[in-house]
């Protein structure tokens, strides 16, 4: 493994603000906002599908960043 | 199906190039003097995958950008049909519209406080068994585990204490919740004047300077989840559950 590949102090920070990011998004949509009485569409299931789901996806991005070496924008 | 993601003023401006879920277009109505953001679906369920959570997210985001004030709806809330919607913005119409003056020209900014000793936590896991199997052993690793729990419950408050401190100043309302999930001390939502996000990130950053034994990551702007009102005993119930 080269100086390259070692994950910087910088790159865990973007790491974990990108998840933060994520993570606050589906906080706030399932389960904030006005809840109106019409039908919701969404199931406990569905739910941790969203998690386990968003986890592979945080860590297939990782894994692309680093192989480009570069950093995406972080929001 | 008729999809709801947004309440807003009723002379909020056109989103006439907006589109979401299923890459269909947002409309506007206007009922019980608030406007309705809304589109349609083809069909239940709504899957909530990344994609959607994201395309959803966007149609609020650009009504925020739009208007001075806008209510998010949470994910997932359709109709059958407009006499549905309809009957259920008319049962609330006073409330939602006191909700938009209580967040009018805000946005809500995200902390989440997160301990650095995640690792030495994953380490020593709450629920190990101990290698001596004894009733002693097993009441020591009880009373070591509780005595955990409160240092990390002391520690959470502490440090939402300074949290509140530092940024309830730039603050119209704020809310948080204590050790929310493993490793995370503290997850805090603030509604601020728009103008006072970079001031915020900034007063966020410097506070995680001065407290070098957690991470504090801040997130936003976001439309105000966190601040919406709940709209009847049962979708309170829903709501904060």
């Amino acid at each position: 493994m080269s100086a390259a590949d070692v994950p910087t102090l910088a790159d865990d920070d973007a790491a974990l603000q990108k998840e933060a990011t994520l993570l606050d998004l589906v906080d706030r949509l399932l389960d904030k906002g006005v809840v109106l009485t019409g039908d919701v569409t969404l199931s406990v299931a569905d739910v941790d599908l969203v998690y386990v789901g968003l986890r592979v996806l945080i860590s297939s991005v990782e894994a692309a960043q680093r192989q480009r070496g570069g950093a995406e924008p972080i929001r | 199906m008729i999809y709801v993601y947004a309440i807003t003023d009723a002379d909020c401006e056109s989103l006439s190039d907006v589109c979401g879920l299923d890459g269909r277009p947002a409309l506007s109505r206007t009922l019980s003097n608030v406007a309705i953001v809304y589109g349609e679906v083809a069909g239940t369920p709504v899957e909530p995958s990344a994609e959607n959570l994201w395309q959803h997210e966007a149609v609020v985001e650009a009504v925020m950008k739009r208007c001075e004030a806008v209510l998010p709806v949470r994910f997932g809330m359709t109709f059958g049909d407009e006499r549905a919607l309809e009957d259920t913005i008319a049962r609330h119409g006073a409330v939602l519209a006191t909700g938009l003056e209580r967040v009018r020209g805000c946005v809500e900014m995200g902390v989440r406080v997160v301990s650095r000793e995640a690792k030495e936590a994953e380490a020593i896991s709450p629920n190990s068994a101990p290698a001596d199997r004894s009733g002693r052993a097993y009441m020591l690793a009880r009373l070591e585990d509780e005595r955990r729990r409160r240092a990390s419950q002391s520690r959470a408050e502490a440090i939402g204490d300074a949290l509140d401190a530092a940024l309830s100043p730039l603050a119209r309302d704020g809310t948080r919740r204590l050790l929310p999930a493993p490793h995370v001390l503290l997850t805090a939502a603030y509604l601020i004047p728009r103008d006072a996000s970079e001031l915020f990130t900034s007063c966020a950053g410097s506070l995680s300077d001065e407290h070098p034994d957690v991470r504090i990551v801040c997130t936003g702007p976001w439309p105000p989840y966190h601040f919406a009102p709940a709209l009847s005993s049962r979708a309170a119930e829903v709501a904060h559950g």
